[in-house]
């Protein structure tokens, strides 16, 4: 794989229109970071994933891509929709094709491997909160151009 | 052809598909239990430690009997979510560079040069959960052994 699924879920959520592609609006999506302004922001983090055994067909170790959503703002109810929907929307993932760059991807799957989580407001910064959803997924690369 | 007209025995079958039934469901209660000290263990490791009011929060819980066991693993501490979950938080190694010039004037320095009050370079957000995946099929093997002593 050219991206780590991290990069490849973004593509996804930015592909089905729950975030916005332009950094500099709100409701944009980050990968691995946040940064300090905008308000209404959101960025995947990659965390442990899960090995899952090997097919005994290909001998092929199926591997489960632990990713965290994030979403940042000052309207708790706002930021709580906002992941619901992305939740639902990511839930409902059955080999879905996303391309970008130079690699198209197939997100076979993705589970929700617990509830929303509310983070509370921000020690730095009074005004924001967030929500937190952590995630499983598995994706495999289906060519290289 | 046999032909079969009379089982004895079976009742003495069924006392002693009890017995063993009760045996391997104290041994999976003790495999649990001792998954779940393996994993408490794991994630104390990288645990982050301020004051260590998290870190001793830590517990393993076993709740019910035989078959119907299970071992809760987690932390009491009330902002342990947050800080589990925080991944943006900075921990261990990365908090020590961050405050590195705060930590020095505020403790001085230690053995080594380093500051007195460094916090260990492994610790980490997801300190529960990190440990549970990575460790996955040691535990089911540790489980899997007690429960076939």
């Amino acid at each position: 794989m050219n991206h780590s699924p991290s990069e490849v879920i973004r593509q996804y959520l930015l592909d089905e229109s729950l975030f916005d592609e332009d950094l500099a609006d709100d409701w944009s999506l980050y990968v691995d970071a946040m940064p300090p302004k905008p308000h209404k922001v959101a960025a995947i983090y990659s965390t442990t994933g899960l090995k899952d055994g090997r097919l005994m067909s290909t001998g092929e170790t199926i591997f489960h891509n632990g990713f965290q959503l994030r979403v940042r703002g000052i309207n708790y109810n706002a930021i709580f929709l906002k992941l619901r929907a992305a939740t639902d929307n990511l839930l409902t993932v059955h080999n879905a094709s996303v391309t970008f760059d130079s690699g198209t991807y197939t997100i076979n799957n993705v589970t929700q491997a617990a509830d929303l989580i509310y983070l509370g407001l921000n020690p730095e910064e009074s005004r924001r909160m967030s929500w937190v959803c952590n995630f499983l997924s598995t994706i495999t690369m289906e060519d290289e151009a | 052809m046999a032909n079969l007209r009379n089982i004895t025995g079976l009742n003495k079958v069924l006392a002693n598909m009890k017995k063993s039934e009760q045996l391997i469901g104290k041994r999976l209660r003790r495999g649990l239990i001792v998954a779940g000290l393996f994993l408490k263990r794991e994630s104390q490791k990288i645990v982050p430690v301020d004051e260590g009011n998290l870190k001793n929060s830590a517990f393993v819980r076993p709740a019910g009997f035989g078959f119907h066991s299970s071992v809760i693993v987690g932390y009491t501490a009330e902002y342990a979510v947050y800080v589990h979950e925080d991944l943006e938080a900075a921990h261990g190694a990365a908090y020590n560079q961050k405050h590195a010039v705060a930590i020095e004037k505020k403790y001085g320095k230690g053995k080594g040069g380093k500051p007195f009050k460094a916090r260990g370079e492994n610790q980490q957000a997801k300190f529960l959960e990190k440990p549970a995946r990575e460790n996955r099929e040691l535990i089911l093997a540790m489980i899997a052994k007690e429960i076939a002593k």
